[in-house]
C-alpha cells in the first residue's frame, strides 16, 4: 500500500496545524464551563435580552445553556465549521492532489488501479477525520472530568454527529476536487463550501424552515437539535444516502476520468 | 511478437480531435519513433496507451493484454518519461525515487546507483530545488529504475544539455540492448534518426506513414540537380512530372517523385552537363509531410 503509506505521511503534516487549532479552540471554550455554569443567572439574564432571532440563528438554548452538552452544543456549531472546512479541504487535497501538483502522470502510470487509488485517499482521509475526532473526544472528555461536570449521553451524539458530517463534507469536496479539470488551491474553495453552507443553516435557522437548515447539511445533525432530541433516524438515513452518493459519483469519476496534462 | 498493437485508435475530448484513426504495431526489441509537430496525436496515443486517458474508439494491446482493463499488469513493465515532468516539490529525490520503487515490489541499490551516476543526479536535493532539466533526470530515473521491458518516452530530450541527451541516447540503447523496446515520440528528428529502427509520422491524427527511415527516404521523391543547356532547361522545367525548387542559368533542382526510368528517358533527349540525384532527409521528409507540399509535382 504504498499510496496510502505516502499520502498518511503528507496527510498527517497538512492536519498538525488545523489540528492545534481546533484543540486549542475546543479547549478554550469547553475549560469555559464551569466559570459560565456559575454566573449562569447573569448569562440568562443577558440571553433573554437578545432578541429572538440571534438566538434562533446561533441556535442558543437557553433551557440547556447550564448543562455541559447544552454548552458543548453551541460551542460546536463553531468548531464543527471549523471541522467541515478541515474536511472539505482535505478531500480535496486527497483527491486532487495530482491535479494540483501536476503529477498525474507519475501517479497513474504506477501498476496500481484507480479502484485502489481511491480506496487508498480515502482511507486516509477517514483516518484523518477520526483522528481528529479522537483528540477533540479526548479533550471534551478530560474537561469534564477535570470540571467535574455530569457526562451525558448528548455529548456522544453531539461529538458522533459531527463525524457524520465531516464525513460527508470530505466526500463532497473529494467529489468536487475529482469533477474539477484544474485545480491550483483548495483552501479558498474549502472556505466558501464551509461559510456557504454555514450561512444556509443561519437562514434556515432565523426563517425556521426546516427544509433549508438540512439542505446546508450542518442542519441534518444541528448541534442544537442532537442535543435536545438525539441523532433523528431519519436524518441520519439521509447524511448516509448523501455520503454514498457523493461517494459514488467520485468514484465514478476517479475510475474514468481523461488525465489532463 | 508485438509488443504494442493499436488498433484504429479514435480519441475525442468533446468536439476537439486527439487523434482520429491511428493503427501501427510495434516489435519486440525494437525502438520506434513517433513523429509529428505539436497537436498531431503523439501524446494523446501515448496516454492513451498508459491508461491515462481512455479511447474514443478502437483499442491499444500492451503484451498482448488491453490496455484499459490489464493497466495494471501492464504497468508492471513499462517505464515511462512524460514530456512535462512534474513531482511532490516538497519530497527529496531519494524519497520520491523510492517511493516509485516500492510499486514495483522491488528495489535495487545498485540500479538506483548506476542510473543516479550515469545522469549525473544529486538524490538529496529537493525536488522543488531543481531545475527543468534535473527534474528530467529523475524522470528518467524513475521511469528506467524497475528495468521495464517497455520503455515510453514522450519527448524525452526537452530540458536536457547536449551532454545529457547524448548520455541519455547511449542509456536508451543499452536498455534497448538488454532487450527493451522502446516506443518514443519527438519532433526533434536528429535524436528519432539516431535512435529509431522504425518510424511512424503523424499528422492531425492519422498516420501518415511508417517505415524505416532509410525506406522512407528512398520510397519518396528524389532531390535532383540537374545541369544542362539553359534553353533545354527551359523546356524541361514545365514538364509536369517535377516540381521545381530553384533555377539558376544553367542548373536545375527538383524534386521527383515516380519511376527513375522514366525520368532517365526523359533527360537523355537533352545534352545533359551534370546530374545528381539524392533522398531526401528527414527534416525534407518531415517540412514535406507537414508544409503542405506533399501533393505538389509528379
Amino acid at each position: 500500500m504504498p499510496v496510502l503509506k505516502h499520502e498518511l505521511k503528507w496527510h498527517m503534516r497538512f492536519l498538525r496545524g488545523w489540528l492545534i487549532a481546533v484543540v486549542l479552540t475546543v479547549a478554550l471554550f469547553m475549560s469555559f464551563f464551569n466559570a459560565f455554569n456559575e454566573g449562569m443567572d447573569q448569562v440568562v439574564k443577558m440571553l433573554e435580552g437578545f432578541p429572538e432571532e440571534v438566538m434562533r440563528g446561533f441556535g442558543l438554548e437557553i433551557s440547556s445553556f447550564g448543562t455541559y452538552s447544552g454548552f458543548l452544543a453551541y460551542i460546536y456549531t463553531f468548531v464543527q465549521f471549523l471541522l467541515v472546512i478541515i474536511a472539505v479541504m482535505s478531500g480535496m487535497m486527497l483527491m486532487g492532489r495530482e491535479k494540483i501538483s501536476k503529477t498525474g502522470d507519475f501517479l497513474f502510470s504506477k501498476p496500481v488501479s484507480r479502484s485502489s487509488l481511491w480506496v487508498q485517499k480515502n482511507t486516509v482521509g477517514f483516518l484523518g477525520i477520526l483522528l481528529i475526532n479522537a483528540v477533540v473526544a479526548a479533550i471534551i472528555y478530560g474537561l469534564a472530568v477535570v470540571q467535574d461536570v455530569e457526562m451525558e449521553i448528548a455529548v456522544r451524539d453531539i461529538l458522533f454527529s459531527s463525524v457524520l458530517v465531516q464525513l460527508i463534507f470530505f466526500l463532497f469536496g473529494g467529489m468536487l476536487a475529482t469533477m474539477r479539470k484544474r485545480l491550483r488551491t483548495v483552501t479558498g474553495t474549502a472556505s466558501s463550501i464551509g461559510i456557504g453552507f454555514y450561512f444556509l443553516l443561519i437562514i434556515g435557522r432565523l426563517l425556521e424552515e426546516d427544509k433549508l437548515s438540512k439542505i446546508s447539511i450542518y442542519g441534518l445533525f444541528d448541534t442544537a437539535q442532537v442535543q435536545k432530541n438525539g441523532i433523528e433516524t431519519v436524518n441520519l438515513v439521509i447524511g448516509c444516502v448523501l455520503a454514498t452518493a457523493f461517494a459514488f459519483i467520485g468514484y465514478q469519476l476517479y475510475t474514468k476520468m481523461d488525465l489532463e496534462v | 511478437m508485438n509488443i504494442i498493437e493499436v488498433n484504429h485508435l479514435k480519441k475525442y475530448y468533446g468536439k476537439h480531435r486527439g487523434v482520429e484513426d491511428v493503427d501501427f504495431r510495434i516489435k519486440e526489441g525494437e525502438i520506434f519513433g513517433f513523429i509529428g509537430p505539436n497537436g498531431a496525436g503523439k501524446s494523446t496515443t501515448i496516454r492513451c496507451a498508459l491508461s491515462l486517458i481512455f479511447p474514443t474508439e478502437g483499442n491499444i494491446r500492451i503484451f498482448g493484454l488491453d490496455s484499459v482493463k490489464d493497466k495494471v499488469e501492464i504497468a508492471r513493465h513499462v517505464g515511462y518519461l512524460p514530456s512535462e515532468v512534474a513531482y511532490y516539490e516538497r519530497m527529496k529525490v531519494k524519497d520520491l525515487l523510492e517511493y516509485s520503487m516500492s510499486f514495483y515490489g522491488e528495489t535495487s541499490p545498485r540500479r538506483l546507483k548506476y542510473l543516479t551516476d550515469r545522469t549525473d543526479l544529486d538524490i538529496n536535493r529537493r525536488i522543488e530545488d531543481l531545475s527543468l532539466g534535473n527534474k528530467k533526470k529523475v524522470g528518467i530515473v524513475q521511469g528506467l529504475l524497475h528495468k521495464p521491458e517497455l520503455i515510453i518516452l514522450d519527448e524525452p530530450t526537452s530540458g536536457l544539455d547536449p551532454l545529457m541527451q547524448q548520455r541519455f541516447f547511449e542509456l536508451i540503447e543499452e536498455e534497448n540492448k538488454r532487450g527493451a523496446t522502446v516506443l518514443f515520440s519527438s519532433h526533434i528528428l536528429s535524436e528519432v534518426k539516431r535512435l529509431s529502427h522504425r518510424i511512424a509520422i503523424i499528422k492531425d491524427g492519422r498516420i501518415e506513414d511508417m517505415d524505416q527511415i532509410a525506406a522512407l527516404q528512398k520510397n519518396h521523391y528524389k532531390n535532383v540537380l540537374l545541369s544542362a543547356d539553359p534553353a533545354l532547361l527551359d523546356v524541361f522545367e514545365k514538364s509536369a512530372m517535377i516540381e521545381v525548387r530553384q533555377r539558376f542559368t544553367d542548373q536545375l533542382h527538383f524534386r521527383y517523385r515516380g519511376e527513375i526510368n522514366l525520368l532517365l528517358k526523359a533527360l537523355a533527349q537533352f545534352d545533359i552537363h551534370n546530374l545528381s540525384m539524392e533522398d531526401p532527409t528527414l527534416e525534407e521528409l518531415f517540412m514535406d509531410y507537414y508544409g503542405g507540399s506533399r501533393n505538389a509535382g509528379a
